[in-house]
């Protein structure tokens, strides 16, 4: 991708003024994209993302520039605009530059960009059908694919030198329901860190199916009352409300700089009990899976609740250097645009010992969430919020009419301990997170939860 | 844009034409940016970046394709080609985009304020500082500035093709962002304050942090109102934003597609009296304005809500073509994005009253001055909302407690038909282009205590 003598030179050169540390990121993307909606193809898109970024460090300070060029002059000249901006000093820094290999996590079978885009647009063309033929109040549904292959390359002035492969594929489903003049929308996206293969093992019709079902129920459904409730949330996506309410605020990102709820709690209890907390970036072909993280390091399955217990943050290296912790494999970034920070990977609430039908049967008055849409939080305060996409009313430990338009909001700390009980029914589902460093693909999950006291907003 | 540039592109249009491609167009977009994160007066990061993308659309058998690269270089040529011939021979829709040769006239605007590109590193670094200084200095309250940042950007574009069009556009832009974090005991609360003008005179430290620091400490220690239904001010910069997260249904071919609630409402009134909401591309400095849109159509000023009635929507040629009517020069276009619409700057026209005497006006009600969670509690095709939002009471006409951790539910519009009154305070919004001044709301429904 770049000569070893290049990268070397260039190395030198951003650390020539004075800074400790060095590195480049480069980053040689092809990505592809289909839309087809209203029984056509909308958009289609193919292109190549390339750029090269340069971090320099000098003690806790950072500089990050980027450039599109992959000329040896243009990369020096951009290095010395990082040595610039730093500038404190001289300083003539050796390093042996030390390729080693990158362990694995995910296989990856077929490539998406050796698949012809008609095969493609043959799997939408078939989702696209299914959700229009579901019903007659289905009115429009729009289907997209997406794949990307980043090929990346990390160097730096500690000796590393790495390159990897990552592979994303993603189909997403968006279906329009209409009833007596209101629309009302139900979306799937499942994505995977693999090739093409996922894409042919996906069931397209009942991922369709299942969208358009939500779009109906949702668009004969009435409003929620709005007040404070109980909520049932259900597992998958349901992981968001960790996302937002407790993932952002571990951060080092927010950590480092004590602008976190979270800060000086390790081995204190934040959590209830029932509540155990994993982010872990080694799940094979898992869609928030990295071998290594964006600075070079393997990812790792990082415990960061257990049994109610702060165990862990995530860090990247920049920031443990100013936490004096070790990283853990959570430095990530969009692409070149981006200096790395720490970030989620997978993350979940594991699995608990109660059944999600035990859960609402403990409910008397209160909301069933089914869906989740997606959600934020601001880390510093720890307010955040998220969106039912599908909710129902339960009534004496039963779950009763669809409600729709509806946001929960709280704040993290208070909303952990309120979780009272932890189904046995974990599953995963796929979000782009956006924060500092970017939008990112990262896994939510959980089994279902109880949240015994909720502000739910409605009309 | 120099002359290898243009060698690259004559190329490129040669080789398409041994291809097969009949015409073709490119489309460069490069860009300079700057910009310094300040935390604790250390610079905690500082970001300096040149990027450039070019965009390549081609017709072959009546079809057109897109494709694009960052890597411009004479070994991205077979890419752009290829990868632009396949989505050509994917496509399958009746009324295909166009590669246009030209309007008639364009009008001047202003987008480049050559002012700004004078201030130096040093200044912009000093001024960061001095808004983390001030807001800290305000309040022993205010624990720190978890944002602190000062950015510039300086961009132009180019629109290049085989009928003949060469169009090209500079802009540039300068903001800063502050955001102060009030602490009591175990209770936090943050407040933003934000500068985007074209005038360097305007950018002033210490009234942002001191914005920023107040808007905090006002938050602090309050409470949620009671859940119930309110009179309501949704404040200049909350409504942008709402504004913003619904633009696309005025969009011709979010309708076309029946993803809109505006569709089949032309001529109908969609909004009270009070409403008029415009797309103006000819305003000074503002996100949207240009003299030519993505096609390299001619923009042009319009009223897409006058007096509440409904009277176009946007259009670039391909969804002008479909409903028999001139594109309304809102073709937009990234060069990684095939053509779509979008608003250029889009406003609602502002009134006379102040949001003074707008509280005075209501008497007994609520202000709302922030909301959040746009992306995820606002549905752009029904127009439903529920969003987390912050304000203050306001009791006879004066201003009261302050309130947080609420949610605001209800349709945009519906909501948009209960406006009685639009002040005078125009503002635009985070994204620079879409604005609204305050509005006087007759009924909002809350959930809180």
């Amino acid at each position: 991708m770049l000569d070893k003598n290049i990268i070397y030179e260039v190395l030198t050169a951003a650390v020539s003024k004075g800074a400790d540390f060095a590195e480049i990121f480069l980053d040689d993307t092809v990505a592809g994209s289909i839309n087809y909606v209203d029984n056509q193809v909308e958009t289609t898109q193919s292109g190549r993302d390339f750029g090269i970024g340069i971090r320099v460090i000098k003690g806790l300070n950072c500089v990050y520039v980027y450039t599109n060029s992959i000329v040896k002059e243009d990369l020096i000249k951009t290095a010395l605009k990082a040595a610039d901006a730093m500038k404190s000093g001289k300083r003539d820094m050796t390093f042996d530059l030390c390729r080693t290999g990158v362990r694995k996590r995910s296989l990856i079978e077929i490539l998406p960009e050796s698949i012809e885009k008609k095969e493609k647009l043959g799997y939408m063309k078939e989702a696209y059908r299914a959700a229009k033929e579901y019903d007659e109040c289905i009115k429009q549904a729009s289907v997209t694919y997406l794949d990307k292959t980043q090929n990346i390359l990390i160097a730096n002035t500690e000796g590393l030198l790495k390159q990897d492969r990552r592979v994303y594929s993603r189909f997403v489903i968006s279906v329009v329901a209409e009833h007596n003049g209101e629309m009302q929308t139900g979306f799937t996206g499942p994505g995977a860190h693999k090739g093409f293969e996922f894409i042919r093992d996906l069931d397209v019709k009942e991922l369709a199916v299942n969208a358009a079902e939500t779009a109906k129920k949702m668009a004969f459904a009435g409003y929620c009352t709005a007040g404070t409730y109980p909520v049932v949330i259900d597992n998958g996506f349901g992981g968001v409300i960790f996302h937002e309410s407790c993932g952002h605020s571990l951060e080092a990102t927010s950590v480092a700089k004590g602008n976190s709820v979270f800060c000086n709690k390790l081995g204190q209890k934040i959590a209830s009990e029932c509540v155990t907390a994993i982010d872990d970036g080694t799940i094979p072909n898992a869609w928030g899976t990295l071998n290594i993280d964006d600075e070079g390091t393997p990812t790792r399955k990082n415990i960061l609740i257990k049994n109610g217990v702060l165990k862990s943050y995530l860090i990247d290296n920049l920031n443990g250097k100013k936490m004096n912790m070790a990283s853990t494999g959570s430095g990530r970034r969009q692409n070149y645009r981006f200096a790395p920070t720490s970030r989620m990977n997978n993350t979940y609430i594991a699995n608990g010992t109660s059944k999600k039908d035990d859960l609402i049967a403990a409910t008397d008055f209160g909301i069933y969430a089914k869906n989740m849409g997606g959600g934020s939080v601001n880390p510093g305060t720890g307010e955040f919020n998220f969106a039912i996409c599908e909710g129902y009313m339960i009534r004496n430990g039963k779950v009763c009419e669809p409600v729709r338009g509806a946001t929960l909001i709280g704040k993290g700390s208070e909303i952990l301990t309120n979780i009272d009980m932890v189904a046995d029914n974990m599953t995963m589902a796929q979000g782009m997170c956006g924060s500092v460093s970017g939008s990112i693909p990262t896994n939510v999950g959980q089994p279902a939860i109880r949240v015994s006291k909720i502000t739910v907003g409605g009309r | 844009m120099n002359g290898s540039m243009k060698e690259l592109m004559d190329k490129i249009f040669a080789e398409g034409k041994k291809c097969g491609f009949s015409d073709m167009e490119i489309f460069v977009s490069e860009g300079d940016s700057f910009e310094v994160k300040i935390y604790e007066q250390e610079i905690d990061s500082y970001k300096v970046a040149d990027s450039k993308g070019m965009g390549f659309r081609g017709v072959m058998n009546g079809k057109m394709g897109y494709s694009y690269t960052e890597k411009i270089a004479d070994d991205s040529i077979a890419l752009l080609l290829s990868g632009a011939r396949q989505n050509a021979e994917l496509s399958d829709s009746k009324e295909q985009d166009v590669i246009f040769g030209g309007s008639k006239e364009y009008k001047a605007v202003r987008s480049y304020y050559p002012k700004l590109d004078d201030v130096t590193v040093a200044e912009k670094i000093e001024f960061a500082k001095k808004m983390e200084r001030t807001a800290k200095a305000f309040d022993r309250r205010i624990k720190s500035c978890p944002y602190c940042l000062f950015g510039s950007n300086t961009g132009s574009g180019r629109i290049y093709n085989t009928k003949g069009l060469d169009l090209g556009s500079k802009s540039n832009s300068m903001f800063c962002y502050v955001e102060a974090l009030a602490q009591d005991g175990d209770d936090f609360s943050d407040g933003l304050a934000i500068c985007d003008e074209n005038d360097y005179e305007k950018f002033d430290p210490d009234k942002l942090a001191k914005e920023a620091a107040v808007k905090a400490l006002s938050y602090l220690g309050t409470k949620p109102i009671k859940t119930g239904q309110y009179k309501a001010i949704i404040e200049n910069i909350a409504v942008s934003d709402i504004l913003a997260a619904v633009s696309s249904c005025f969009s011709a071919r979010t309708v076309q597609k029946g993803m809109s609630f505006l569709k089949g409402r032309l001529g109908t009134e969609v909004a009270s009296m009070c409403v008029t909401l415009v797309d103006d591309p000819f305003k000074d400095g503002q996100g949207g304005t240009a003299s030519f849109d993505g096609e390299g159509v001619a923009t042009m000023y319009k009223e897409v809500i006058s007096k509440g009635i409904l009277k176009t929507y946007l259009h670039n040629s391909k969804s002008a073509k479909i409903d028999g009517v001139l594109s309304t020069g809102n073709a937009s276009r990234s060069y990684k994005s095939n053509i779509s619409i979008a608003p250029t700057n889009l406003y609602i026209t502002p009134g006379t009253r102040s949001l003074d005497e707008l509280e005075k006006a209501m008497g007994d009600g609520i202000v709302i001055s922030e909301v959040a969670a746009l992306h995820s509690g606002f549905d752009a095709i029904s127009g439903d909302f529920s969003l987390p939002a912050k304000g203050h009471v306001v009791k006879n006409g004066n201003k009261a407690e302050y309130f947080r951790q609420i949610t605001i539910s209800g349709n945009f519009f519906n909501m948009i038909k209960d406006i009685t009154e639009v002040g005078c305070d125009l503002s635009f919004g985070t994204n620079g282009s879409i604005g609204s001044p305050s509005l006087l709301i007759s009924n909002i429904s809350v959930a809180g205590e």
